[in-house]
């Protein structure tokens, strides 16, 4: 469905500064085409790739959730008993894996396909057939990292640190399948980031110069570059971990002469980009969401653009802050230290910005500004407990204790999740044409915003107390708060519940309502989504846009 | 927007200021309630907060309360300004929004101040960092206390290779290391097996014990008494109650204990030994040393 350059229409060019075009009048003409089986599993289409993406994304959160529910069960009593410790161990290792590389990723490759091309433009993606199969090679990977579970999951960790993922220590099929599963993951990303990049390098609207783009579209290219950087490291690492396990080399064996200190700079040479990989296209988001609900344009577009950069390149120069007690020289610390405060600036930029946009704003409560607001807070708290991590004498305090643990929950769950769940609030009715029930979003927003500061927050003082992370049993001193965060756990699995409730009642009984400007928000905005129709036609636009 | 919205602008990020200072001092008084046991943990615990027992974990204690004090404007701040902006902006109370879009001299200021604010936090902190990293020159007449400690799947072996003294700290807490009072500890760590880490909350340290590497660390316990830690590395199956014991006690009592774990002092330390433990206690001496030098 690539149509290579758009060849504008004449008649087209109106207004100024922003991107303008006729909607098409009349009732959508495209619904057959959505429909089918066949249709779905053979698609090119980059708006039914996008949703394919969103439902594995809700999958993998529901199926995560689930093992942090496990997690939560056995941690309520100080001996919760509930299951052994090798269990204990699988389901934290596995929690991590799917919510990071099944859930939080792949959202925002959902929602990068489907809107990057609308919001630029285009017809599609530059490479429609490479972005089904970027999709496809997710779906062997989240079943192998399920199957697992029966040949023994990792019980290593996300970070999987050798010798202990080592084929001495981890002596399981399920540790080799949790390689597997997260290269297809890498491999999936590496594609997407590709296809991202040209698209919106070759196949901008006639008039969208760099700095017309909006900022989700920014945020997910500079996003692209990050994985493309990042992920072939993580993937060497991993592939160096297997060929230990399998093929007898030695890398990270001690033994022979390896290092298993070299895996962890590998590991986090990615994985803290991929922190920045999993919380800048959330910051795309929201400042749609904020600017058009306060009836506002953003405030200081090009430092929002400049700042997404800066936090990109500074993003890989700061991994050794996940190794302060691992032992490395003297100024290293200092230097991994003073980078990762810098840091601090361009996210204070992008905070002070969203402020100044909603100050003196008109502000549309809906559930999704709401989710974006409570964003906007709860991330606050994560980057100021982030800028404590990066104090090297604290940090050592607090390395590998549920304070670590609190603040990856604020910035992930309260930033990245939040932002999902603001962007899913704010774009459904343009996807499907339908509205989710705001009564019911209002609840499912307080019920998780509730639960998630009770089940967070406890965990910055259990760390700082002396409560290490990744431990099945813990002291009876500790037993007040993690009951706060058990219960704080239950109030949003039933949000949770409600929200999966609530998109499959929608689909399958409410009627299409959405006109193209669902929210009325296009006076001031005046991107390309509130354009087209809600779903938009299947080439999205009948006239290439002109964008002036 | 108007006057009024700009003073209470300015109002909310004073109060932003004080509301730090206040909780940098709450951090710091929170350690003379050390005694009694801490109403939110329920039991008395040891940890460099409340009860410091090094002079690392104190440095670590007041360099956290002043990055408290300079960083939590950054926390206070943004979140009153965005509950301000929810009860002042929203459609109702303002039907017309303001359109203002950029303000260069702004974006000047909110990229500098925080860019000072860091070097005023990060200063101090590398102070403590280079004081973390740096034995301290020895006092005359004073000794260092050199113990390797191995981390194993789920126990510590600890050595003391001036005393040839070899035990283990199997996570019962029956048998404890045992570390001399005020004086210069300074810790090797390394693993036979996969990756653990060694800390003790109350002592400000924590190290990985990596296998093929060895990780040093030095600290000087100012209190006596017995302290919990336990290791902070995934490490397997029991990682949650591979549990470190140490107990801290007067310089002569840790000798006492050296000669009853089989530990035997060098020649050169015999006068030093027994003048702590006094005349009438007999020190045994290691010989082979003397054979020797006597071949
Ligand atoms: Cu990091
Ligand atoms: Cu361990």
């Amino acid at each position: 469905m690539s149509i290579g350059t758009p060849q504008p229409e004449k008649g087209t060019l109106v207004g100024a500064g922003q991107s303008v075009y006729t909607p098409t009048e009349g009732p959508p003409h495209h619904t057959t085409e959505y429909a089918g089986v066949w249709r779905w599993l053979t698609t090119v289409d980059h708006k039914l790739i996008g949703i394919m993406y969103l439902w594995l994304a809700l999958f993998a959160a529901v199926a995560g959730g689930a093992m942090a529910g496990g997690i939560r069960a056995q941690l309520a009593f100080p001996d919760g008993g509930l299951m052994s410790p090798e269990v204990f161990n699988q389901l934290t290792a596995m929690h991590a894996s799917f919510m990071i590389f099944f859930t939080i990723i792949p959202a925002f490759a959902g929602f990068g396909n489907y809107f990057v091309p609308i919001l630029i433009g285009a017809r599609d993606m530059a490479f429609p057939k490479m972005n089904a199969f970027a999709f496809w090679l997710l779906i062997p990977g989240i079943v192998i990292m399920l199957a697992s579970f029966a040949f023994g999951a990792s019980q290593a960790g996300w970070t999987a640190y050798p010798p202990l993922s080592g084929p001495q220590y981890s002596p399981f099929a399920g540790m080799d399948m949790w390689i597997f599963g997260v290269h297809l993951a890498g491999a999936s990303s590496i594609l997407g980031a590709i296809n991202f990049i040209v698209t919106m390098t070759t196949m901008r609207a006639p008039g969208m110069k760099w700095f017309k783009m909006p900022l989700f579209c920014w945020a997910t290219l500079v996003t692209s570059w990050m994985v493309l950087v990042g992920t072939p490291v993580l993937a060497g690492a991993i592939t160096m971990l297997l060929t230990d396990r399998l093929m007898g080399t030695s890398f990270f064996n001690p033994a022979q002469g390896g290092d298993p200190l070299l895996y962890q700079h590998l590991f986090w040479f990615y994985s803290h980009p991929a922190v920045y990989i999993m919380i800048l296209p959330g910051f795309g988001m929201v400042s749609h969401i904020l600017a058009s609900h306060a009836n506002k344009r953003i405030f200081g577009y090009k430092g929002m653009v400049y700042a997404t950069a800066f936090i990109a390149v500074v993003g890989f120069l700061v991994w050794g802050h996940h190794m302060f007690s691992a032992g490395m020289e003297p100024w290293l610390r200092v230097y991994f230290s003073f980078m990762s405060m810098l840091v601090a600036v361009p996210t204070g930029i992008k905070v002070f910005s969203w402020l100044a946009t909603i100050w003196g704003g008109s502000i549309q409560f809906t559930t999704s500004m709401m989710f974006a607001l409570g964003f906007l807070g709860l991330f606050t708290i994560g980057g100021i407990s982030g800028v404590f991590l990066a104090n090297v004498p604290f940090d050592i305090q607090v390395h590998d204790t549920y304070f670590v643990v609190a603040h990856l929950h604020y910035v992930l769950f309260g930033g990245s999740a939040f932002t999902l769940l603001a962007g899913t609030y704010y774009w459904f009715p343009k996807m499907t044409g339908r509205y989710l029930s705001e009564s019911l979003g209002k609840t499912i927003f307080w019920l998780i915003f509730i639960g998630m500061n009770l089940t967070f927050m406890p965990m910055h003082w259990l760390g700082i107390a002396g409560m290490a992370r990744r431990v099945y049993t813990y002291r009876e001193e500790f037993t007040a708060l993690n009951q706060f965060v058990s219960a704080g756990y239950l109030l949003m699995l039933v949000g949770g519940l409600l929200l999966v409730g609530n998109i499959f009642y929608t689909l399958a009984a409410k009627r299409r309502t959405a006109g193209p400007d669902v929210w009325g928000v296009n006076q001031t905005q005046r991107t390309l989504d509130w354009e087209t129709t809600s779903p938009p036609v299947p080439h999205n636009f009948d006239r290439i846009p002109r964008v002036t | 927007m108007n006057k009024a919205d700009i003073r209470n602008l300015i109002l909310i990020w004073v109060g932003a200021l004080l509301l730090a200072v206040l909780t940098g001092w709450g951090f710091l008084m929170w350690a003379p309630a050390m005694d009694a046991p801490v109403p939110v943990f329920e039991a008395p615990t040891t940890h460099w907060v409340t009860d410091p027992a090094t002079s690392v974990a104190e440095q670590v204690r007041r360099n956290t309360a002043w990055t408290i004090t300079v960083i939590f404007p950054f926390l206070y701040g943004p979140l009153l300004t965005l509950l301000y902006v929810v009860w002042r902006f929203g459609k109702a109370r303002n039907p017309v929004p303001d359109s203002v879009e950029e303000n260069v001299p702004l974006e000047v200021f909110w990229t500098l101040i925080p860019a000072v604010v860091l070097v005023v936090m990060a200063v101090p902190s590398f102070a403590v960092l280079q004081y973390m990293d740096r034995v301290p020159e020895l006092n005359p007449g004073e000794q260092d206390y050199v113990v390797d400690v191995t981390g194993r799947q789920f126990d510590w072996l600890y050595s003391f290779p001036k005393y040839g003294v070899e035990m283990v700290d199997d996570g019962t807490g029956d048998n404890p290391l045992v570390l001399p009072l005020n004086q210069i500890v300074l810790m090797n760590g390394t693993s036979s097996d996969v990756n653990h880490a060694w800390w003790v909350p109350a002592f400000g340290v924590k190290f990985d014990v990596i296998p093929g590497r060895i990780n040093p660390a030095w600290f000087r316990p100012t209190k006596e008494g017995f302290f919990k830690g336990q290791c902070a590395e995934l490490c397997g199956d029991l990682h949650a109650v591979m549990f470190i014991h140490v107990k801290v006690v007067p310089e002569a009592e840790f000798f006492e204990w050296i000669i009853e774990q089989g530990g035997e002092i060098p020649p050169e330390e015999e006068e030093f030994v027994s003048n702590l433990l006094g005349e009438d206690v007999e020190i045994p001496v290691r010989r082979e040393v003397a054979h020797a030098a006597a071949e």
